[in-house]
């Protein structure tokens, strides 16, 4: 059982002194001055080799740290030689050229020596870094008790340098975070906590023994919230339902307390009924017997209805502090209700649901807000998606900028692509990825070169995917960049104001609809209804215009929530709206809009 | 609610993100002890973009520990590993 961190401070300072003993090392082998000294001596004489006469004993001497005796026998030899040319002795021209050759080699090999010293400087940098980050960590660990997020990389890996096994760091990790909350733990606690008891000890062991179970299994915190905040008959309730449909919680009463503790307190037996009743008869958790409910409780959010703050401890920045319990209960039914249409949709059966169910879990979508769910599968099959497209990789509905990954997909041709690859739809538009693409786009890579024709597997369905390495490769060789146009230096500040607010107003309008901009489409002399004629013959996605390819959804989505919210379409606007997110030049942004100036001011047609 | 991510080496956007869906919070707060563990054993197992796999895959932190650790030996850690890192996406492998 591990109870203080002696250990770990006993390791640091282990460390410390080792690499305290590393840098002293390094430092001591620190390129020399009086070597620099000898070797601009031996520099001049690459202009003149009288100058070899400048170097004296503790010149060669210094020099031996980097060149072998011969070179230096050799040149103390020919400073002699040339000290005796008042006895008319001529230094001949090869011999000249033999002492500049010799004092080449030694400026070559300091450049060798002071290379791999370089490296040295680098290692001492990084062991002084090591020596700070380390005398920080004991002091945060013995002083100031606030670790910051890189510090426990660092725990772990002196762990391991000093042989602990895995479930031992894992337990450390465990203690130390509760040393380190345990100040917040102590802030959760208020005046209420003390509070009166709800239940009985007596009763509620009893309650428990009815059904099989030692409520002893509980934690003592456990224990309290439920004696605090619990209800007796809720908890009997609870416990009847799931007997009824033959759940044992024995197991779960190992490694799942905390969870079913939650449950007990806030749960209500309707809730639960109607949780089970979902796992039956929807995702078919149920093997003739009973339910699969180890797999349930992983979220005990799904049995509990609604957010309340208990404690009333106020809601912090970007989030929420304190005891508070959020529920989900009402997302995962109808999240669930609507995956699962759509499921038996696109396959005529549910069977099989149950695996896609344990397979998508781990996103997270089914226990997302409903609302959120909801616009996303509006917005795919918006931009003409079907079930069985996005059902694929339900983990892409994590991202929240659908429209606008789509928008670009449509814009550098590779729709399809992300239509079967729906995963992709969470990479920012930004991304390598897009920005890859932009460039291939740009210097004319042909699709062909770009994408393939796989066979999936499992099914046997084609679908397309990325040449990934080839485009990569491309880019690299030849180094190609894509310089996107900037908005700052075609629009004036007030435009760019206007803008600010359009976004703002794109924010707000997830999942918009495009129904009403259709009926602008209609009419001929509306900007939508003008820009018609440009929509080719063999892509209803796009709009053509100079050349320059537009999503024609992102125009009606955005134009929409322009009328929405009473914005007059200037040109500007419509430049804007038409080039959001979109990866064109600034020759190409220079190009659209002499086409759109034409379209709006003139009304000309495409020829 | 969830600040004990901070002391587990998550980065403060991530935190706030994960804080954009309080029920998310909620029930990843009562797996503390084990998300703690998981995460634990993912840095030593060489997982690096743990940051990410929390916003792509936040299934994951609400096993128990020895249930990922089982995920991870139904495959080839190694292989599975570097997969990850290469790309979060590659994590839906697991619960092939």
């Amino acid at each position: 059982m591990i109870n203080n961190i002696d250990k770990l401070i006993i390791y640091i300072d282990n460390k410390i002194k080792l690499v305290r003993t590393k840098i002293s090392k390094l430092k001591s082998i620190q390129i020399d001055i009086k070597l620099e000294e000898a070797l601009n001596k031996i520099k001049s004489i690459q202009d003149d080799y009288k100058k070899l006469l400048d170097l004296d004993y503790n010149d060669f001497n210094n020099l031996r740290t980097i060149i072998d005796e011969k070179t230096i026998y050799n040149l103390i030899a020919y400073k002699s030689f040339i000290a005796n040319q008042h006895n008319n002795i001529i230094i001949s021209e090869p011999s000249k050229e033999r002492i500049k050759r010799l004092s080449m080699e030694v400026i070559n090999r300091y450049e060798i020596y002071k290379q791999e010293n370089l490296a040295d400087n680098l290692e001492l940098e990084k062991l002084s870094d090591m020596f700070e980050l380390l005398k920080a960590l004991r002091y945060k660990l013995t002083d100031s008790f606030e670790l910051e997020p890189n510090d426990i990389d660092v725990i772990i890996e002196i762990l391991r340098e000093n042989g602990m096994l895995e479930d031992e760091i894992i337990e450390y990790i465990i203690y130390i975070s509760y040393k380190f909350m345990v100040e917040v733990r102590k802030q959760n606690l208020t005046d209420e906590d003390i509070n009166i008891e709800q239940i009985s000890l007596e009763e509620i062991i009893e309650v428990f023994e009815l059904y099989g179970y030692d409520f002893n299994k509980f934690s003592k915190d456990q224990k309290n919230k439920i004696l605090l905040k619990g209800n007796l008959r809720n908890i009997r309730g609870i416990l009847e339902v799931l007997n009824k449909e033959n759940i044992n919680l024995t197991e779960l009463f190992d490694k799942r307390t905390q969870q079913l503790c939650e449950i007990f307190v806030h749960s209500t037996p309707i809730l639960v009924e109607k949780v089970l009743d979902v796992a039956k008869n929807q995702i078919k958790l149920y093997n003739g017997q009973t339910i699969n409910f180890a797999l349930l409780i992983e979220r005990p959010g799904i049995f509990i209805s609604k957010r309340k703050n208990l404690n009333n401890i106020e809601p912090g920045l970007g989030g929420f502090n304190g005891d508070m319990v959020c529920g989900c209960h009402d997302d995962f039914v109808n999240n669930v209700n609507l995956i699962f249409e759509k499921y038996v949709q696109t396959y005529g059966t549910n069977n099989g649901f149950d695996k896609f169910f344990e397979k998508s879990k781990h996103s997270c979508v089914f226990e997302a807000p409903h609302a959120k769910i909801l616009n996303i599968v509006k917005t795919l099959e918006m931009y003409g998606f079907e079930p069985k497209d996005y059902l694929r990789a339900l983990s892409s509905f994590n991202s929240t900028n659908h429209a606008d990954v789509l928008d670009v997909a449509i814009e550098l041709d590779c729709f399809e692509y992300v239509k079967n690859n729906p995963s992709k739809l969470v990479k920012p538009i930004d991304s390598n990825l897009y920005t890859n693409l932009a460039i291939a786009r740009l210097y004319n890579i042909s699709n062909n070169q770009l994408f393939n024709t796989k066979t999936r597997k499992g099914n046997g369905e084609l679908y397309i995917d990325l040449k990934d390495s080839f485009l990569s490769r491309i880019i690299q060789e030849n180094n190609l960049q894509f310089i996107k146009f900037r908005l700052d230096d075609n629009f004036e500040s007030k435009q760019l104001r206007l803008f600010d607010e359009l976004e703002i107003l794109i924010s707000k309008s997830e999942g918009v609809s495009i129904e009403l901009s259709k009926k602008d489409l209609e009419n001929n002399d509306s900007i939508l209804g003008k820009l018609e004629s440009y929509v080719p013959y063999d892509n209803k996605k796009v709009y053509i215009i100079n050349g320059i390819t537009i999503s024609k959804n992102k125009v009606l989505r955005l134009y929409h929530i322009l009328k929405l919210n009473n914005f007059i379409p200037s040109v500007e606007v419509i430049l804007y709206i038409m080039t959001r997110n979109s990866y064109l030049t600034q020759e190409q942004f220079e190009t659209l809009k002499d086409g759109v100036i034409k379209l709006i001011n003139q009304g000309e047609k495409r020829v | 609610m969830i600040d004990f991510l901070i002391i587990c080496g998550i980065r403060k956007q991530t935190i706030d993100k994960l804080n954009e869906n309080p029920s998310n919070v909620y029930d990843l707060s009562i797996n503390k002890d084990e998300c703690i563990k998981i995460i634990t054993y993912l840095k030593l197992i060489g997982i690096k973009n743990i940051d990410q796999l929390l916003l792509n895959s936040l299934g994951l932190f609400f096993k128990t520990k020895d249930e990922v650790v089982q995920l991870f030996l139904n495959k080839d850690i190694k292989e599975m590993v570097e997969l990850i890192n290469l790309d979060v996406e590659n994590v839906d492998l697991l619960f092939e």
